[in-house]
């Protein structure tokens, strides 16, 4: 117990050393670093994703880690082993394919595919068959990167509807309550309907208790917060400040969109708490071959800009719980290191 | 009879084309579809998977 005691007030030192060189930057070091563990392991695989719930005193994260026949593994941020493996990869009735992204809320995991239309809720305190809840959805007319609920009777999901809008809200029932936000290519020609999907792909997360949402597309500099209330979706702030710039190519009856020169790798992954967005952040050009970033950018959930986060070292996947953010990082030799640096008293700019 | 001279320049239109040859390879670029998430090409009946990387993939 005292052993405890000084371990979390070690931590709180350290958080209270996070070096401040303006009122909206943080330059983290090691120092700050207050957990750091080994990810590569025998029950381990290439690491796709990092999920957290962002609440306070939680310490369960799941990785998306596909190896021997499951996707994900769930953790204690603190130690090294996996508690449990899930998310059985085949067709059958609980099964998902290989690849499917999910949303960490305090104690489930939904998953989604828009392959097999199927959103599986994992119950993370008894994972077992008999606990993980399927629902099969179709949207006419949508493609979807991201499936979030928004609470039991209705689902927001990102990705491309009706050619024109980003995002749709829609029932159990298949019934598409709203949609909204053109996507930022809607009345560009040169996309065709793959074409459009394809150019908006990114990550979508929601506020932990609010029904408030904040969604990025990859290659871009482009981040929209809105929230949902009474059927609808309010925008709270759209940020267009640098589409991505795509070429695109059918061939084959195969469509795909083709990165330009001057195309930025721009937002990369993000994460959210009860009082801030963490956005993973390069403006690398794409062409680099970049895809880890060593700056995160914090807003608040009215959109706006808090401050730069510059950690000791490029991480390829965030995600935050409480006050700590957890970021993957890959070494040299290809080992991937999970670390928890504190952020608390996140400045504003003025 | 003319003897063929090793030595001897190409003309100037082979130099053009090979010269706009090399430019052309020049302008290649190679991507990869990494990983199991998102997808990088799409058509009615086929789906490719992946992140579009301009790396090779790990």
């Amino acid at each position: 117990m005292k052993y405890c005691l000084f371990l979390e007030f070690m931590a709180c030192m350290l958080c209270a050393c996070t070096r401040s060189v303006s009122t909206n930057d943080i330059i983290l070091s090691d120092e700050n670093c207050v957990v750091e563990l080994s990810l590569s392991g025998d029950d381990s695989g290439l690491i796709e994703g990092l999920y957290a719930s962002g609440s306070k005193n939680a310490t369960k994260i799941v990785l998306l880690d596909f190896h021997n026949g499951k996707s994900f593994s769930l953790r204690d941020f603190r130690k090294q082993d996996a508690l449990i493996r899930f998310g059985e990869i085949g067709h059958g009735e609980k099964e998902i394919p290989l690849g499917c992204t999910g949303y960490m809320c305090d104690s489930s995991f939904v998953v989604f595919s828009d392959e097999t239309h199927c959103i599986v809720t994992y119950d993370l305190n008894h994972i077992d068959l008999e606990n993980t809840n399927v629902h099969r959805y179709d949207i006419e007319n949508a493609q979807f990167c991201q499936i979030i609920p928004v609470d039991s009777n209705r689902y927001v999901g990102m990705g491309v509807y009706a050619d024109e809008y980003q995002y749709v809200l829609f029932d159990k029932n298949d019934n598409v309550v709203t949609s909204a936000f053109r996507v930022y290519n809607y009345n560009d020609s040169h996309f065709n309907t793959f074409h459009k999907f394809l150019s908006n792909q990114g990550r979508m997360e929601k506020h932990p208790k609010q029904n408030k949402f904040v969604a990025f597309i990859y290659n871009s500099k482009n981040i929209d917060f809105f929230e949902i209330a009474n059927d609808s979706i309010h925008r709270i702030s759209s940020q267009r400040e640098q589409s991505p710039n795509y070429e695109c190519v059918t061939r084959n009856g195969l469509s795909r969109v083709l990165p330009s020169d001057n195309s930025i790798v721009g937002y990369i992954d993000l994460c959210t708490t009860d009082d801030y967005v963490y956005v993973l952040y390069s403006e690398s050009e794409f062409m680099s071959g970049t895809d880890s970033s060593d700056i995160v950018l914090v807003y608040d959930w009215d959109g706006e800009l808090c401050s730069r986060v510059k950690m000791p070292q490029p991480a390829c996947y965030i995600a935050a719980l409480d006050d700590q953010l957890l970021a993957v990082v890959e070494t040299a030799t290809g080992e991937y290191i999970l670390k928890g640096y504190c952020v608390r008293n996140v400045p504003h700019i003025n | 009879m003319q003897m063929y001279h090793p030595t001897a320049s190409f003309s100037d239109l082979t130099v053009r084309n090979v010269e706009a040859l090399a430019q052309e390879e020049d302008n290649v670029i190679d991507l990869w579809c990494c990983g199991n998430t998102d997808k990088c090409a799409m058509g009615e009946k086929v789906v490719i998977i992946g992140k579009m990387s301009a790396k090779p993939c790990k």
